[in-house]
């Protein structure tokens, strides 16, 4: 390492050392994920820093999955670009990095001739925007595809690319791969304060004060979601350069009973508002209906509670495009919190502080769509920063096969039970998880390490009966994975611990 | 039996094959068993077959099916222990992965791997669900600590965690409410039990041994508007239906008993007919379903509240399975005798009728007692109040002392018994779990021999607490003597083998 004021500790100690890094990504999540996959395949040294004890906790955990197709952005903004260009990015991904992926197409509804207006205008944005497989049918038609689809609906703009995913298993598949490549990546890290270079001195780098002690780096892309803001004022000695408004929405998740209702993601016509109240068919076959749209405060950038107006207004205004939505069938609420900037677009760019700072900010909708091009696009940033640049020879793309049971034909099934009799332990009867696929997920390289981990990974927990069943089993298997006494397992954020010793329950 | 390479031939196929190893499962399986089909597999993916009843250390069962009033893991044990001696094959950690129209059936099992099964008939016997905090749709946050309770009892009762030390119950379902005396007993204040509806929809005698008794506050009408904490459930915030502020309840522990979903996932991959509403399963009057050869019994079918009325019917289905595989021997039940036959058509109905009413000679029962006068005038007035809810079965008898002292409202002796006994010297048989080393789990269930003072019912399970035995244990094992001074043993109510 070139730095010869400090001494570098190797590695493989714990996170207590400072550490030379040519590139510190601020931020776990869609954004931070796909730029480390992307630097993994460079010769640069890479930390990801992530303030949760799991990747992809913030806005990637708790967002609609969609892959929007890209009509809905005005055009000539970074996120109509970029949404298209990440869209199309998505498919050979999802390959690569073998995560779920199902093109449902999607349908956007127009109740009143004003809203048949708007969805002609979204036709031509589409058009402007160079999405293909957009076209505008008729109620009747639309309802002879979708007959769930409220007989209100005057004509339905149809678009075949729309679809969806699990935001947050793309991101802990990329993240994966870049781990799998030599990115290291620091959970439980906050950073608290930063120290930066006289510009102009190519050698001179950042310095990170973290919780879990400083780190050193060349260039830092913030991609710290809804705490954007808040990084950008620790640069800039406590201005920041913009603000991000917590905006919260709410979402049902429906049994797979209820899996039929509709085959594709469904929007009502767009208002000042955003997208919507939208009604999803989820990768797994359940219902997703959601979100609203409800300005919190700075302060209030992690209360991912629901509320009862929330819901109630969810429920209501689905029902104008869906009517009978089996609403009984619900299996669990969630919020998500969105990083809505002040300026219109999203901010990637370098800081107008320091130019080896670059802010990946303002990443709402269509951020999961945009975020394959929104990587590359940081990826071009850094090279500009960074003189050296050599590929990596022994990059690997995408990461370990993943069998999983329940999607498996019997005779596969069959054979992974002959190899790994754990694979018959089925642990989750409501999603069909065996012991050996929870086993595997912690014992990747971004390995669950909480029940909710576990859950986002192979699905145990994440089906009608909401862990019911399976989390005295799963704790049973993290503790004994993780070489951690039950007592100590989490279900998701730091002191979320499930159970207590008999006799010794204080917190 | 089973090939070893785990495929079973389809040229000798099981007669009949049972699954769940609960007690709708056994019950039926024993039945067919004694009724004379040749082969009876019963497969369970638990790691012991008796289902739920596993995790129900608390008293109450058996009183109509086995004719005393038994524990959870001791009735599973008697039916796993007939089961056994009628010949009924029981194969645990195996799942059902499929099973079509025609009832082929593949299994995933810890001891056989993946194999396939054709039985000539299916009694299905799944069990249910616990419906979640998202069928009630309770907003708030999503933190550590929220629990459904039945797993719950689960993680308390066989797997020997603590949970919490301030307990919020949301719904008066009866787990809800067995839970509420269990942590109770366990050391846990519980805050309230919050109730949306204007009545528990619990037993009622569950809401008068497990509320009343412990002084535990029923807040009906009210419903749940929030749960609070990020890492640890801190609270939740309380309203009444009928207006006024809402209340914010202190709690690091929330259990959610809000109702039970019958579990159709198999049945539905048969094309067997379903009941929209409840997820339960359309049956004809001989518990078969609308596929040939395909019956179901116990909680798959409907949710009932009393395991022995699920017996009861599950003996239906095991006989009429029979019958269909043509064994002859289809007459009377020979499972364990009822009190008295036919005197019960259905306990889950609003009513609740008792099955086979004991009545005696209560008249010359009641002759032969002191003078209720005798009775100490204060407890007297507090049982004029409010009538007295006989708990000693599911029937729930209102008891009511006239002005002349005179008991009233029962209709057995045995409630007359309880009338007295509760305005004598109110008591209870402690129900807990001591640990134990050596066996497949780390709590073993227990009971005293003998109703104890309920006042000292807390300070009787705080000394169990500190109770350890060594595997194996037998069932009925003594496993301390004189508790407490008390004159009452503890005995197992399960037996635990060495591991």
């Amino acid at each position: 390492m070139n730095s010869g004021k400090r001494s570098i500790k190797p590695e493989t100690t714990d996170n207590s050392g400072d550490t030379l890094y040519d590139v510190v990504i601020v931020g776990a999540g869609i954004v931070g994920a796909f730029l480390a996959y992307e630097l993994s395949k460079t010769c640069w040294k890479v930390a990801v820093v992530e303030k949760e004890p799991d990747v992809a906790l913030g806005a990637t955990k708790a967002n609609s999955g969609i892959i929007h197709a890209g009509y809905d952005p005005e055009p000539g903004t970074l996120k109509a670009r970029l949404n298209v260009e990440g869209s199309r990015l998505y498919e050979g991904l999802s390959r690569e990095l073998s995560f779920g992926y199902k093109k449902t197409g999607s349908f956007v509804v127009a109740l009143t001739e004003e809203e048949e207006h708007a969805l002609t205008g979204l036709m031509e944005r589409g058009h402007k925007n160079g999405v293909e497989g957009i076209e505008l049918l008729s109620g009747a038609e639309a309802r002879s595809l979708e007959p769930s689809l409220t007989k209100k609906a005057l004509s339905v703009l149809m678009a075949k690319s729309t679809a969806v995913v699990d935001p947050w298993e793309v991101a802990i598949a990329a993240l994966e791969s870049a781990v799998d490549n030599g990115v290291r990546l620091w959970l439980n890290t906050c950073v608290t304060g930063v120290s930066s270079p006289v510009p102009g001195s190519p050698e001179a780098h950042f310095e990170l004060e973290t919780t879990q002690g400083r780190l050193a780096a060349k260039v830092v892309v913030n991609a710290a979601g809804v705490h954007a803001g808040e990084l950008s004022a620790l640069l800039s000695g406590g201005k920041a350069e913009f603000e991000i408004i917590p905006r919260r929405g709410q979402y049902f998740v429906l049994d797979k009973a209820a899996g039929p209702l509709v085959k594709r993601v469904i929007y009502p016509a767009p208002s000042t508002m955003g997208k919507g109240v939208l009604v999803i068919p989820t990768l797994h076959g359940n219902i997703m209906v959601g979100p609203d749209n409800e300005t919190l405060t700075a302060e209030e950038a992690e209360s991912v509670q629901t509320t009862a107006g929330g819901l109630a207004y969810v429920r209501d205004r689905a029902e104008l495009i869906i009517p009978g939505i089996p609403f009984h069938l619900g299996i669990a609420n969630f919020s998500g919190i969105r990083a809505e900037p002040t300026e219109k677009d999203f901010i990637i760019r370098a800081s107008e502080s320091h130019p080896r700072w670059i802010h990946a900010a303002g990443i709402k909708s269509p951020g999961l769509s945009a975020a394959p091009a929104i990587a590359d696009r940081l990826f071009s940033l850094i090279r500009e920063c960074l003189s050296l640049y050599s590929l990596k020879p022994d990059f690997r793309p995408g990461r370990r096969p993943r069998p999983v049971l329940s999607e498996l034909p019997p005779e596969r099934r069959r054979q992974l039970i002959a190899e790994n009799p754990m694979f018959s332990h089925i642990v989750c009867r409501c999603e069909m998880v065996s012991e050996a696929e929870v086993v595997d997920c912690i014992h990747r390289s971004v390995g669950a390490r909480t029940l909710n981990g576990v859950k986002r990974r192979v699905r145990p927990g994440g089906g009608r009966c909401q862990g019911g069943f399976c989390a005295p089993r799963i704790l049973e298997i993290l503790s004994r994975e993780l070489g951690i006494p039950e007592t100590e397992v989490c279900l998701e954020h730091l002191g979320s611990k499930m159970v207590f010793r008999k006799g010794g329950t204080s917190l | 039996m089973i090939p070893a390479n785990g495929i079973v031939n389809n040229d000798a196929p099981l007669s009949l094959l049972v699954i769940g190893a609960g007690p709708a499962g056994l019950s039926a399986a024993i039945e067919a068993k004694r009724s004379g089909v040749d082969r009876v597999l019963v497969v369970d993916r638990e790691r012991e077959p008796g289902g739920i009843l596993n995790q129900c250390i608390h008293a109450g069962f058996g009183l109509f099916h086995f004719g005393e009033e038994l524990t959870g893991p001791e009735y599973a044990e008697r039916l796993v222990n007939a089961a056994e001696e009628s010949g009924v094959e029981i194969m645990s950690e195996t799942f059902v992965a499929e099973i079509d129209h025609d009832l082929n059936a593949v299994l995933f099992s810890k001891s056989l791997g993946y194999f396939q099964v054709k039985a000539k008939a299916v009694v299905l016997a799944m069990g249910c669900r616990e419906r979640t905090r998202a069928a009630v749709a309770v907003p708030g946050t999503r933190p550590a600590g929220v629990f459904s309770a039945g797993t719950a009892q689960r993680l308390i009762n066989i797997e020997g965690y603590a949970l919490g030390q301030r307990a919020v119950i949301v719904g008066s379902g009866d787990i809800g409410l067995i839970m509420a005396r269990r942590l109770t007993l366990e050391g846990v204040e519980v805050a309230a039990v919050v109730e949306i509806r204007e009545t528990p929809s619990g037993l009622p005698r569950n809401v008068s041994q497990c509320l009343k008794a412990f002084s535990i506050p029923l807040l009906l009408s009210h419903r749940v508007a929030a749960i609070e904490g990020t890492s640890r459930v801190t609270g939740v915030v309380v309203e009444s239906l009928n207006g006024g502020a809402p209340e914010r309840l202190e709690c690091d522990l929330v259990l959610f008993s809000v109702g039970l979903i019958p579990e159709n996932e198999l049945s539905a991959m048969t094309g067997a007919d379903l009941l929209g509403g409840t997820n339960g399963l359309q049956l004809t009057g001989e518990m078969q379903t609308s596929v040939p050869g395909l019956f179901a019994c116990g909680n798959t079918y409907r949710v009932y509240d009393l395991v022995d009325e699920v017996s009861r019917e599950a003996g239906i289905a095991g006989r009429a399975a029979a019958a269909y595989l043509g064994c002859q021997k289809c007459g009377a039940p020979s499972g364990a005798g009822y009190a008295k036959s036919g005197g019960i058509t259905s306990l889950s109905s609003e009513t609740r009728t008792v099955m086979g009413q004991d009545q005696g000679d209560v008249s010359r029962f009641m002759q032969s007692e002191k003078d209720p006068s005798s009775i100490a005038s204060d407890v007297v007035e507090s049982v004029m109040d409010e009538p007295l809810l006989c708990i000693i079965c599911p029937k729930g008898c209102r008891i009511r002392l006239g002005s002349g002292g005179e008991i009233t409202g029962y209709n057995c002796r045995r409630g007359y018994e309880f009338a007295l006994q509760e305005l004598r010297d109110p008591s209870a048989v402690l129900t807990a779990t001591v640990a134990i080393e050596g066996g497949m789990w780390p709590r073993l269930p227990c009971k005293t021999t003998k109703a104890i003072p309920r006042a000292l019912l807390r300070a009787a399970a705080a000394s169990l607490s500190k109770l350890s035995v060594s595997a194996p244990v037998s069932l009925g094992e003594i496993l301390a003597r004189d508790l407490g001074g008390l004159g009452v043993d503890v005995v197992a109510t399960r037996s635990m083998k060495k591991l």
